[in-house]
């Protein structure tokens, strides 16, 4: 069993993942300001192209998001408790979960071009895509990493720092891919309808 | 402090519940007001604040990281709802 509360702050305390998290934070909100600064002087056109999008689609995404993160949170919690089974159980659920992100902008995507939303029919649909679609990337690399730890990792060792260092490393990728939708979506989708 | 599921269930009930709030607040549309785009995002940065703090557990970590993070939610925040009031 992991012991001791020094064992458990190291595993967060490591700059790596912090610097790169931070980066990769930070590069979205030059793509926000983009964004934000392109709509100045075509909000109509903005707000009138969003509401083609659904927003009930974007609000069960998040929720998936939300509670994909919960999943893996619970993981590291069982992984510091020494309990490597539970950690691969959490995982398996928040992998099962977070999958219905993917089909759900699968769908979301192929429904808009069949309607003829490209990411050539205005600006705001340029913007869509290219936000989505990196947001989507890191999703994917989200989902590859928790596929990857929970076939390759040995859940056996889980006490062994290392082996939790990668469980929370993950971990907080996941968590961000699920911070960066939570500006993404009210930006896109909700603030259009007010 | 060490986490604790209890917390994280905790934690997971707010989000959701905060998420639909916003979610029902904007599908109100025009009728509730202009300020709703600052309360819609208000909420989101919280949403963000508690997910960074609890779920990535960067109340662990220095005070760098907590300001860095900071500047980089407040800046989204301000960015995002800034520019939908003063331009819509």
């Amino acid at each position: 069993m992991q012991s001791g509360t020094a064992a458990d702050r190291a595993s967060v305390n490591f700059p790596s993942i912090w610097a790169f998290i931070l980066a990769d934070c930070f590069s979205f909100a030059i793509l926000f300001t983009i964004v934000m600064t392109e709509r100045i002087g075509q909000s109509d056109l903005f707000d009138k192209a969003a509401r083609h999008l659904d927003a009930q689609l974007g609000l069960v995404n998040t929720l998936i998001l939300i509670t994909g993160s919960w999943l893996v949170a619970l993981a590291v919690v069982a992984a510091r408790r020494g309990d490597g089974a539970g950690a691969r159980k959490w995982l398996l659920a928040a992998i099962a979960v977070s999958s219905a992100f993917g089909a759900i902008k699968l769908y979301e995507y192929s429904a808009k071009i069949g309607a003829g939303f490209t990411p050539i029919t205005n600006d705001f649909f340029t913007y869509y895509y290219m936000l989505t679609g990196l947001h989507f990337l890191h999703y994917i690399g989200g989902m590859a990493a928790l596929i990857a730890l929970v076939f390759n990792l040995d859940f056996s060792k889980v006490s062994e720092t290392s082996v939790l260092r990668w469980i929370v490393s993950v971990g907080i990728f996941w968590h961000m891919v699920d911070l960066l939708w939570l500006f993404i979506y009210p930006m896109l989708y909700l603030l259009p309808l007010i | 402090m060490i986490t604790t599921a209890r917390t994280l269930t905790i934690t997971w009930i707010a989000l959701i519940v905060a998420t639909v709030a916003a979610f029902v607040l904007c599908e109100m549309g025009t009728d509730v007001g202009r300020w709703a785009i600052w309360a819609a995002m208000l909420i989101a940065a919280l949403k963000a604040g508690v997910v960074l703090h609890v779920f990535m557990e960067l109340h662990e970590g220095t005070i760098a990281w907590k300001l860095a993070f900071g500047v980089w939610l407040s800046f989204c925040t301000v960015l995002i709802a800034g520019l939908y009031y003063f331009t819509t």
